[in-house]
Protein backbone atom coordinates (compact mmCIF):
# COMPACT_ATOMS: atom_id res chain seq x y z
CA UNK A 1 0.00 0.00 0.00
CA UNK A 2 2.81 2.36 0.97
CA UNK A 3 4.74 1.56 -2.20
CA UNK A 4 1.68 2.00 -4.38
CA UNK A 5 0.98 5.37 -2.76
CA UNK A 6 4.55 6.51 -3.39
CA UNK A 7 4.35 5.33 -7.01
CA UNK A 8 1.14 7.29 -7.48
CA UNK A 9 2.70 10.49 -6.09
CA UNK A 10 5.88 10.21 -8.14
CA UNK A 11 3.95 9.31 -11.29
CA UNK A 12 1.61 12.27 -10.85
CA UNK A 13 4.54 14.62 -10.28
CA UNK A 14 6.21 13.42 -13.46
CA UNK A 15 2.98 13.84 -15.44
CA UNK A 16 2.58 17.37 -13.97
CA UNK A 17 6.13 18.30 -14.89
CA UNK A 18 5.69 16.87 -18.39
CA UNK A 19 2.50 18.88 -18.99
CA UNK A 20 4.17 22.07 -17.62
CA UNK A 21 7.24 21.49 -19.80
CA UNK A 22 5.12 21.02 -22.95
CA UNK A 23 3.04 24.17 -22.26
CA UNK A 24 6.12 26.22 -21.30
CA UNK A 25 8.19 25.18 -24.32
CA UNK A 26 5.34 25.76 -26.77
CA UNK A 27 4.89 29.27 -25.32
CA UNK A 28 8.66 29.90 -25.41
CA UNK A 29 9.02 28.80 -29.03
CA UNK A 30 6.13 31.01 -30.08
CA UNK A 31 7.92 34.07 -28.62
CA UNK A 32 10.91 33.78 -30.96
CA UNK A 33 14.63 33.42 -30.33
CA UNK A 34 15.42 37.00 -29.30
CA UNK A 35 13.84 36.49 -25.89
CA UNK A 36 16.58 34.12 -24.78
CA UNK A 37 19.69 36.00 -25.91
CA UNK A 38 22.51 36.71 -23.44
CA UNK A 39 23.11 40.30 -22.18
CA UNK A 40 24.75 42.53 -24.76
CA UNK A 41 25.82 46.12 -25.39
CA UNK A 42 23.34 47.91 -27.61
CA UNK A 43 24.50 51.08 -29.34
CA UNK A 44 22.20 54.01 -29.91
CA UNK A 45 23.73 56.53 -32.29
CA UNK A 46 22.75 60.17 -32.23
CA UNK A 47 23.47 61.13 -35.85
CA UNK A 48 25.15 64.31 -37.07
CA UNK A 49 22.64 67.14 -37.42
CA UNK A 50 20.35 65.65 -34.77
CA UNK A 51 19.87 68.93 -32.87
CA UNK A 52 18.67 70.71 -36.01
CA UNK A 53 16.24 67.94 -36.87
CA UNK A 54 14.92 67.72 -33.32
CA UNK A 55 14.32 71.49 -33.20
CA UNK A 56 12.26 71.04 -36.41
CA UNK A 57 10.19 68.39 -34.65
CA UNK A 58 11.77 65.43 -36.44
CA UNK A 59 12.71 62.22 -34.67
CA UNK A 60 16.29 60.97 -35.16
CA UNK A 61 16.16 57.64 -33.31
CA UNK A 62 13.46 55.01 -32.98
CA UNK A 63 11.73 55.24 -29.60
CA UNK A 64 10.55 52.41 -27.38
CA UNK A 65 13.54 50.04 -27.29
CA UNK A 66 13.29 46.68 -25.55
CA UNK A 67 16.22 45.41 -23.48
CA UNK A 68 17.03 42.37 -21.40
CA UNK A 69 18.34 42.59 -17.85
CA UNK A 70 22.14 42.89 -17.92
CA UNK A 71 22.19 44.77 -21.23
CA UNK A 72 24.23 47.95 -21.55
CA UNK A 73 22.89 50.87 -23.54
CA UNK A 74 25.77 52.79 -25.11
CA UNK A 75 24.83 56.15 -26.58
CA UNK A 76 27.23 57.50 -29.19
CA UNK A 77 26.97 61.20 -29.94
CA UNK A 78 27.96 61.97 -33.54
CA UNK A 79 26.19 65.33 -33.42
CA UNK A 80 27.99 68.65 -32.95
CA UNK A 81 25.95 69.48 -29.81
CA UNK A 82 26.08 68.03 -26.31
CA UNK A 83 23.23 65.64 -25.57
CA UNK A 84 21.76 64.28 -22.36
CA UNK A 85 19.83 61.11 -21.70
CA UNK A 86 18.54 60.56 -18.17
CA UNK A 87 21.68 60.34 -16.03
CA UNK A 88 24.01 60.41 -19.04
CA UNK A 89 25.87 63.46 -20.34
CA UNK A 90 27.27 62.93 -23.82
CA UNK A 91 29.47 65.69 -25.30
CA UNK A 92 30.02 65.70 -29.10
CA UNK A 93 32.27 62.89 -30.32
CA UNK A 94 31.93 60.82 -27.15
CA UNK A 95 29.85 57.99 -25.83
CA UNK A 96 28.38 57.16 -22.43
CA UNK A 97 26.84 53.94 -21.17
CA UNK A 98 23.95 52.94 -18.97
CA UNK A 99 23.78 49.51 -17.31
CA UNK A 100 20.26 48.11 -17.29
CA UNK A 101 20.13 45.88 -14.23
CA UNK A 102 16.52 46.14 -13.09
CA UNK A 103 13.23 45.21 -14.70
CA UNK A 104 11.52 48.50 -15.46
CA UNK A 105 9.54 50.37 -18.05
CA UNK A 106 10.26 54.07 -17.95
CA UNK A 107 10.77 57.20 -19.99
CA UNK A 108 14.02 59.09 -19.51
CA UNK A 109 14.27 62.79 -20.29
CA UNK A 110 16.51 63.26 -23.31
CA UNK A 111 17.68 65.96 -25.67
CA UNK A 112 17.51 64.01 -28.93
CA UNK A 113 13.77 63.42 -29.15
CA UNK A 114 11.24 66.13 -30.12
CA UNK A 115 9.07 64.97 -27.17
CA UNK A 116 12.14 65.28 -24.85
CA UNK A 117 11.46 61.76 -23.58
CA UNK A 118 12.77 58.35 -24.64
CA UNK A 119 11.14 55.11 -23.49
CA UNK A 120 13.02 52.06 -22.25
CA UNK A 121 11.54 48.66 -21.56
CA UNK A 122 13.86 46.38 -19.59
CA UNK A 123 12.67 42.79 -19.34
CA UNK A 124 13.90 39.65 -17.73
CA UNK A 125 15.71 37.43 -20.23
CA UNK A 126 14.16 34.02 -20.88
CA UNK A 127 17.22 31.91 -20.18
CA UNK A 128 17.30 28.15 -19.69
CA UNK A 129 17.28 28.75 -15.92
CA UNK A 130 14.12 30.88 -16.17
CA UNK A 131 12.42 28.21 -18.23
CA UNK A 132 13.35 25.41 -15.82
CA UNK A 133 12.17 27.59 -12.94
CA UNK A 134 8.84 28.13 -14.71
CA UNK A 135 8.42 24.42 -15.41
CA UNK A 136 9.08 23.54 -11.75
CA UNK A 137 6.79 26.29 -10.45
CA UNK A 138 3.93 25.12 -12.66
CA UNK A 139 4.69 21.40 -12.75
CA UNK A 140 5.11 20.58 -9.06
CA UNK A 141 1.76 22.01 -7.84
CA UNK A 142 0.06 20.49 -10.88
CA UNK A 143 1.61 17.09 -10.04
CA UNK A 144 0.44 17.42 -6.44
CA UNK A 145 -3.11 18.20 -7.56
CA UNK A 146 -3.03 15.29 -10.03
CA UNK A 147 -1.95 12.91 -7.27
CA UNK A 148 -4.81 14.09 -5.00
CA UNK A 149 -7.23 13.77 -7.93
CA UNK A 150 -5.98 10.29 -8.75
CA UNK A 151 -6.47 9.14 -5.16
CA UNK A 152 -10.08 10.38 -5.28
CA UNK A 153 -10.81 9.03 -8.76
CA UNK A 154 -9.02 5.71 -8.34
CA UNK A 155 -8.92 4.95 -4.61
CA UNK A 156 -6.55 2.32 -3.31
CA UNK A 157 -8.14 -1.07 -2.73
CA UNK A 158 -8.27 -2.11 0.88
CA UNK A 159 -6.02 -5.08 1.53
CA UNK A 160 -7.67 -8.11 3.14
CA UNK A 161 -6.47 -8.60 6.67
CA UNK A 162 -4.06 -11.48 7.01
CA UNK A 163 -5.72 -14.68 8.27
CA UNK A 164 -5.11 -15.28 11.94
CA UNK A 165 -2.31 -17.67 12.59
CA UNK A 166 -3.39 -20.86 14.17
CA UNK B 1 43.93 2.53 -22.83
CA UNK B 2 43.41 1.25 -19.32
CA UNK B 3 40.98 2.65 -16.78
CA UNK B 4 43.64 4.64 -14.90
CA UNK B 5 44.66 6.57 -18.03
CA UNK B 6 41.04 7.45 -18.81
CA UNK B 7 40.59 8.87 -15.29
CA UNK B 8 43.80 10.95 -15.60
CA UNK B 9 42.68 12.27 -19.03
CA UNK B 10 39.23 13.25 -17.72
CA UNK B 11 40.76 14.93 -14.65
CA UNK B 12 43.15 16.89 -16.88
CA UNK B 13 40.24 18.11 -19.04
CA UNK B 14 38.32 19.25 -15.94
CA UNK B 15 41.37 21.08 -14.50
CA UNK B 16 42.15 22.72 -17.86
CA UNK B 17 38.54 23.90 -18.20
CA UNK B 18 38.58 25.31 -14.66
CA UNK B 19 41.89 27.12 -15.30
CA UNK B 20 40.58 28.61 -18.59
CA UNK B 21 37.39 29.76 -16.86
CA UNK B 22 39.35 31.41 -14.02
CA UNK B 23 41.75 33.09 -16.48
CA UNK B 24 38.90 34.54 -18.57
CA UNK B 25 37.07 35.71 -15.46
CA UNK B 26 40.17 37.45 -14.05
CA UNK B 27 41.04 39.03 -17.42
CA UNK B 28 37.55 40.51 -17.75
CA UNK B 29 37.68 42.07 -14.29
CA UNK B 30 41.01 43.92 -14.81
CA UNK B 31 39.29 47.03 -16.17
CA UNK B 32 38.02 49.09 -13.23
CA UNK B 33 34.35 49.87 -13.10
CA UNK B 34 33.46 53.46 -12.30
CA UNK B 35 30.33 54.30 -10.35
CA UNK B 36 29.73 57.43 -12.40
CA UNK B 37 28.95 57.63 -16.08
CA UNK B 38 32.24 57.53 -17.96
CA UNK B 39 32.69 59.86 -20.93
CA UNK B 40 34.68 58.03 -23.59
CA UNK B 41 36.97 59.25 -24.96
CA UNK B 42 37.69 62.17 -22.60
CA UNK B 43 37.13 65.42 -24.47
CA UNK B 44 37.94 69.03 -23.50
CA UNK B 45 35.32 70.47 -21.16
CA UNK B 46 33.61 73.61 -22.40
CA UNK B 47 35.62 76.57 -21.17
CA UNK B 48 34.06 79.84 -20.04
CA UNK B 49 34.78 83.16 -18.36
CA UNK B 50 32.53 84.14 -15.45
CA UNK B 51 32.69 86.18 -12.25
CA UNK B 52 34.00 84.35 -9.19
CA UNK B 53 32.87 84.77 -5.57
CA UNK B 54 35.34 87.62 -5.08
CA UNK B 55 33.96 89.57 -8.02
CA UNK B 56 36.96 88.76 -10.23
CA UNK B 57 36.65 87.64 -13.83
CA UNK B 58 37.94 84.09 -14.04
CA UNK B 59 38.17 81.26 -16.57
CA UNK B 60 37.52 77.58 -15.90
CA UNK B 61 40.79 76.76 -17.68
CA UNK B 62 42.63 78.78 -15.00
CA UNK B 63 41.84 75.90 -12.65
CA UNK B 64 43.73 73.27 -14.67
CA UNK B 65 46.02 71.02 -12.67
CA UNK B 66 43.30 69.76 -10.34
CA UNK B 67 40.30 67.47 -10.65
CA UNK B 68 37.25 69.75 -10.73
CA UNK B 69 33.94 68.67 -9.19
CA UNK B 70 31.50 70.95 -11.01
CA UNK B 71 27.91 71.47 -9.92
CA UNK B 72 25.18 73.86 -11.12
CA UNK B 73 22.66 75.26 -8.64
CA UNK B 74 21.27 78.37 -6.97
CA UNK B 75 22.03 79.77 -3.55
CA UNK B 76 18.38 80.08 -2.41
CA UNK B 77 17.78 76.39 -3.13
CA UNK B 78 16.78 74.45 -0.03
CA UNK B 79 17.09 70.82 -1.11
CA UNK B 80 19.18 69.39 -3.96
CA UNK B 81 21.78 72.18 -4.15
CA UNK B 82 22.87 72.23 -0.49
CA UNK B 83 22.60 68.43 -0.37
CA UNK B 84 24.91 68.03 -3.37
CA UNK B 85 27.36 70.65 -2.09
CA UNK B 86 27.47 68.79 1.24
CA UNK B 87 28.20 65.53 -0.60
CA UNK B 88 31.01 67.16 -2.59
CA UNK B 89 32.45 68.53 0.64
CA UNK B 90 32.36 65.00 2.13
CA UNK B 91 34.13 63.68 -0.96
CA UNK B 92 37.04 66.07 -0.44
CA UNK B 93 37.23 65.17 3.25
CA UNK B 94 37.10 61.47 2.38
CA UNK B 95 40.04 61.83 -0.01
CA UNK B 96 42.29 62.83 2.89
CA UNK B 97 45.67 64.07 1.77
CA UNK B 98 44.57 63.82 -1.89
CA UNK B 99 41.89 66.44 -1.28
CA UNK B 100 44.22 69.21 -2.44
CA UNK B 101 44.21 67.61 -5.89
CA UNK B 102 40.50 68.37 -6.18
CA UNK B 103 38.47 71.57 -6.39
CA UNK B 104 34.72 72.06 -5.96
CA UNK B 105 33.27 74.46 -8.53
CA UNK B 106 29.76 75.85 -8.10
CA UNK B 107 28.09 77.61 -11.04
CA UNK B 108 24.94 79.64 -10.52
CA UNK B 109 21.67 79.12 -12.36
CA UNK B 110 20.09 82.20 -10.80
CA UNK B 111 22.04 85.28 -11.93
CA UNK B 112 19.32 87.65 -10.69
CA UNK B 113 19.83 86.71 -7.02
CA UNK B 114 23.23 85.03 -6.96
CA UNK B 115 25.59 87.96 -6.52
CA UNK B 116 29.28 87.15 -5.91
CA UNK B 117 28.81 87.77 -2.18
CA UNK B 118 25.73 85.50 -2.05
CA UNK B 119 27.70 82.80 -3.84
CA UNK B 120 30.62 83.27 -1.42
CA UNK B 121 28.35 82.89 1.62
CA UNK B 122 26.74 79.81 0.09
CA UNK B 123 29.93 77.92 -0.80
CA UNK B 124 31.60 78.80 2.51
CA UNK B 125 28.84 76.88 4.30
CA UNK B 126 30.22 73.67 2.81
CA UNK B 127 33.87 74.03 1.82
CA UNK B 128 35.66 77.39 1.98
CA UNK B 129 38.17 76.23 -0.64
CA UNK B 130 35.36 75.99 -3.23
CA UNK B 131 35.12 78.35 -6.15
CA UNK B 132 31.76 79.85 -7.08
CA UNK B 133 30.88 81.37 -10.42
CA UNK B 134 28.08 83.71 -11.36
CA UNK B 135 27.50 86.32 -14.05
CA UNK B 136 24.91 87.90 -16.27
CA UNK B 137 22.27 85.73 -17.88
CA UNK B 138 23.96 86.39 -21.23
CA UNK B 139 27.23 85.01 -19.86
CA UNK B 140 25.66 82.05 -18.09
CA UNK B 141 23.23 80.82 -20.75
CA UNK B 142 25.92 79.46 -23.14
CA UNK B 143 27.56 77.68 -20.20
CA UNK B 144 24.27 76.05 -19.18
CA UNK B 145 23.77 74.95 -22.78
CA UNK B 146 27.26 73.47 -23.11
CA UNK B 147 26.79 71.50 -19.89
CA UNK B 148 23.23 70.40 -20.75
CA UNK B 149 21.74 72.21 -17.75
CA UNK B 150 18.04 73.03 -17.91
CA UNK B 151 17.19 76.27 -16.08
CA UNK B 152 13.59 77.15 -15.33
CA UNK B 153 12.08 80.49 -14.34
CA UNK B 154 13.62 82.08 -11.28
CA UNK B 155 16.89 80.14 -11.64
CA UNK B 156 15.39 76.88 -10.51
CA UNK B 157 17.09 73.91 -12.11
CA UNK B 158 16.23 70.25 -12.18
CA UNK B 159 19.74 69.38 -13.29
CA UNK B 160 21.44 67.67 -10.38
CA UNK B 161 24.40 66.45 -12.41
CA UNK B 162 27.96 66.60 -11.05
CA UNK B 163 30.78 66.71 -13.61
CA UNK B 164 34.36 65.61 -13.01
CA UNK B 165 36.91 67.42 -15.16
CA UNK B 166 40.47 66.09 -15.07
CA UNK B 167 43.64 68.21 -14.54
CA UNK B 168 44.05 68.49 -18.34
CA UNK B 169 40.62 70.07 -18.64
CA UNK B 170 38.77 67.02 -20.00
CA UNK B 171 35.30 65.83 -19.07
CA UNK B 172 35.75 62.38 -17.49
CA UNK B 173 32.73 61.39 -15.40
CA UNK B 174 29.25 62.57 -14.53
CA UNK B 175 26.80 61.68 -11.75
CA UNK B 176 23.09 62.35 -11.88
CA UNK B 177 22.54 62.75 -9.04
CA UNK B 178 25.56 62.42 -6.77
CA UNK B 179 23.85 60.68 -3.87
CA UNK B 180 26.61 58.61 -2.25
CA UNK B 181 29.91 60.35 -1.42
CA UNK B 182 31.70 56.99 -1.22
CA UNK B 183 30.93 56.31 -4.89
CA UNK B 184 32.67 59.55 -5.87
CA UNK B 185 35.57 58.91 -3.49
CA UNK B 186 36.11 55.43 -5.01
CA UNK B 187 36.04 56.87 -8.52
CA UNK B 188 38.34 59.75 -7.61
CA UNK B 189 40.84 57.27 -6.15
CA UNK B 190 40.79 55.34 -9.42
CA UNK B 191 41.35 58.56 -11.39
CA UNK B 192 44.18 59.58 -9.08
CA UNK B 193 45.79 56.17 -9.75
CA UNK B 194 45.79 57.06 -13.43
CA UNK B 195 42.79 55.14 -14.76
Amino acid sequence: MKLAFLERIVGSMLVGLLIAAIVSEVAFRSMGNTSSRPPQTIKLIIPAGASQKVSNGQSVVSDGMIFMIGDTLEIVNQDSSTHTFGPLFIPPGTSASLDLNTIERLAYSCSFEPTKYFGLDVREGLTLGTRINGILLAGLPMGLLLSVYSVIAWPFKKQDPAPPAN
Amino acid sequence: MNRKNIVIALLSIVLLSAATFLFLKTEGSNKPKFNGSLIEPPVPAADFTLTDQDGQSSRLSDLRGKYLLIFFGFTSCTDECPATMAILSQVRKGLGENADQTQIVFISTDPARDTPSAVKTFINRFDPTSIGFTGSIADLQPVWMEYGVMVLDGGETHSVRVYIVDPDGNWRLTYAPASDPQELIDDMELLLKGY
